[in-house]
């Protein structure tokens, strides 16, 4: 499989419910949105009929959080094919998840959790993706999680384990720049060095969110602006790698939609900046679907 | 000599132990995690055991408002817990992780305190499914003209899958109805008030409305499966020779569309 350019969107931000009144009654400018794959997939009122919508007006990316790319656990048919119903019928730019497990001997842990770093985790991992990728027909996008553990036994940096995933894969990167700062405060490493790890050609996607300082360690909850050290990082992979399509994740304490949009609108004018051209935020754009195989 | 290093399914046994310690036995041997900062990486597994925690508190808090109310946050956060030692979740949608609350309080000391909690939980449950039910085209009333009533005994009723009958020895439509308002507001007659509740959707609106005894058993039956003659045999017995008037509550629900289409049984020849 060929690595190509991912499509360019410009900023966008995650489709929440707290917006949906918002969104319906404004279409507010905005280049695109991110859906939660889960929270439509399995829905025919409300949600759906929002996120359709939502569709007819604005390009749209679904975003799981329940694939379990890395379980040991059998990949979940029913959920892979619920999953592509909904890619069919919402036809989005891109299709991601993360690249970590949630569950183990069919009991779910509704959490993103870490894999280690080892090479027999990436054969597991790389034999999935293209299970997944041929089952739906397009290819995916993975994100980096962020982690608070890490294992004594893993013998790859992240970032190395990232890369090497996507490219035996074929899969994308979605690469959530708040993760990676948080993960280098928290296992002490140079946040820089994992930019200059990742191949440019694998990286479709960004995410930039806030996160909480705990005590001895940084936990990404999506609850706050993103802070400046991010800001920077965003900036040093937009000299890396040039535009990306980028999203502003926030998930909890959600702001009005206005300041959710503010966040976009930073992260397009700091685009506009480093890349040149001017991006802008447009109610009736309609790209082509997901990469496809 | 070093231990053999651990496989990824140990790995992943060993983590869900940590998360999960009641309802999961670690087969996998021990799984190293290197020191965060200063502090031991096992340590650092309590930030995914209170995230395992907090997340099912959430999601069943967004089902169960009303037993939430009912219970105060402390008490709903423990049912809650000890709900997922009995039922860990094992479907991948957390926003349905609380299907088996009801089932759960059945039987559980809950119910000897507040012996409508398990009614009000099942109710709850089916508002959250109709909520994200598939709609179908409902036939009209129109379309029940013309059928004899010979053919009406033999004909089984297919529902949209969002409407639903909850039956319950207390008032749990009147303890929903108040979900939002702060509990030392809340002041109901629990006794001797029987509610039977029809949970439907109507176009993206979910409604609950009280019917009748009667009409109840009439619903629970063809909701069931069985045929308007087999219904009405079960009426006449629960009703004696006050019939009810089962033309017009079809032609309301018809009007509501909460039928999509009739199926008639085949006759036995023999």
């Amino acid at each position: 499989m060929n690595a190509q350019r991912w499509p360019q969107l410009g900023c966008g931000v995650g489709l929440r419910t707290e917006h949906y009144d918002s969104i319906i009654q404004q279409w507010p400018a905005m280049d695109w949105f991110e859906a939660i794959s889960e929270n439509f997939m399995d829905s025919w009122g409300r949600p759906r009929h929002i996120l359709e919508q939502v569709r007819q007006r604005y390009p749209v990316a679904l975003h799981g959080v329940s694939l379990s790319i890395g379980s040991v656990d059998p990949l979940d048919e029913r959920y892979l094919k619920h999953l592509k119903a909904l890619v069919e019928q919402i036809e989005p730019i891109i299709v991601s998840d993360h690249l970590c497990w949630s569950g183990v001997d069919g009991k779910n842990l509704h959490d993103l959790l870490p894999l280690p770093f080892t090479e027999e985790a990436i054969r597991h991992v790389v034999s999935r993706i293209q299970q997944v990728q041929e089952f739906l027909g397009c290819r995916i996008l993975l994100e980096n999680v962020s982690t608070y553990v890490t294992y004594a036994h893993s013998t790859l940096p992240e970032w190395e384990f990232l890369a090497t995933v996507a490219q035996r894969s074929g899969c994308g990167i979605l690469l959530d720049i708040n993760n990676v700062y948080v993960n280098a405060f928290n296992h002490q490493f140079d946040p820089y060095e994992y930019l200059r790890g990742i191949p440019s050609e694998r990286v479709g996607q960004f995410h930039l969110a806030g996160h909480t300082p705990m005590d001895g360690y940084l936990f990404d909850t999506h609850s706050r602006p993103v802070i400046d050290a991010v800001w920077d990082l965003y900036r040093e992979a937009l000299r890396k790698w040039g535009a990306i399509s980028t999203l502003i994740e926030w998930d909890e304490d959600v702001p009005p939609f206005p300041q959710l949009a503010e966040e976009a609108q930073k992260a397009r004018a700091i685009s506009n900046q480093i890349c040149g051209g001017a991006q802008t935020s447009s109610t009736a754009r309609h790209p082509s679907s997901a990469a496809r195989l | 000599m070093d231990a053999p290093e651990p496989s990824l399914r140990d790995v992943q046994r060993w983590i869900g132990a940590h998360i999960q310690p009641e309802t999961t036995v670690s087969t996998a041997g021990d799984v190293r995690l290197n020191p965060q900062r200063n502090i031991p990486g096992i340590s650092r597994l309590s930030v995914y055991a209170h995230g395992y925690q907090a997340r099912l508190r959430q999601a069943l808090a967004e089902v169960y408002e009303s037993v939430h109310q009912v219970l105060g946050t402390g008490a709903f956060s423990e049912l809650v817990d000890s709900y997922a030692r009995r039922f860990p979740s094992r479907d991948y949608n957390l926003n349905f992780s609380g299907r088996h609350l009801p089932e759960f309080l059945v039987n559980s000391l809950w119910v000897q305190r507040l012996p409508f909690l398990a009614d009000l939980a099942q109710l709850e449950w089916q508002v959250c499914q109709a909520f994200h039910a598939i709609s179908y085209p409902p036939i009209t009333p129109a379309s029940l003209h013309g059928q004899s009533f010979e053919d009406w005994h033999r004909v089984r009723f297919i529902f949209q899958p969002s409407v639903s009958l909850v039956r319950s020895a207390w008032p749990i439509l009147d303890i929903w109805e108040v979900r939002h308002r702060p509990r030392s507001e809340v002041n109901i007659d629990l006794v001797e008030r029987p509610h039977n509740v029809v949970v439907s959707r109507s176009e993206l609106q979910v409604r609950c409305q009280l019917v009748n005894l009667p009409q109840a058993i009439l619903l629970e039956a063809l909701l069931a499966g069985q045929t308007l003659d087999e219904t009405c045999e079960r009426l006449s017995g629960d009703c004696g020779e006050n019939l009810p008037p089962i033309y017009e509550w079809f032609f309301q629900w018809t009007q509501q569309g909460w039928i999509v289409r009739w199926e008639q049984t085949h006759v036995d020849s023999s």
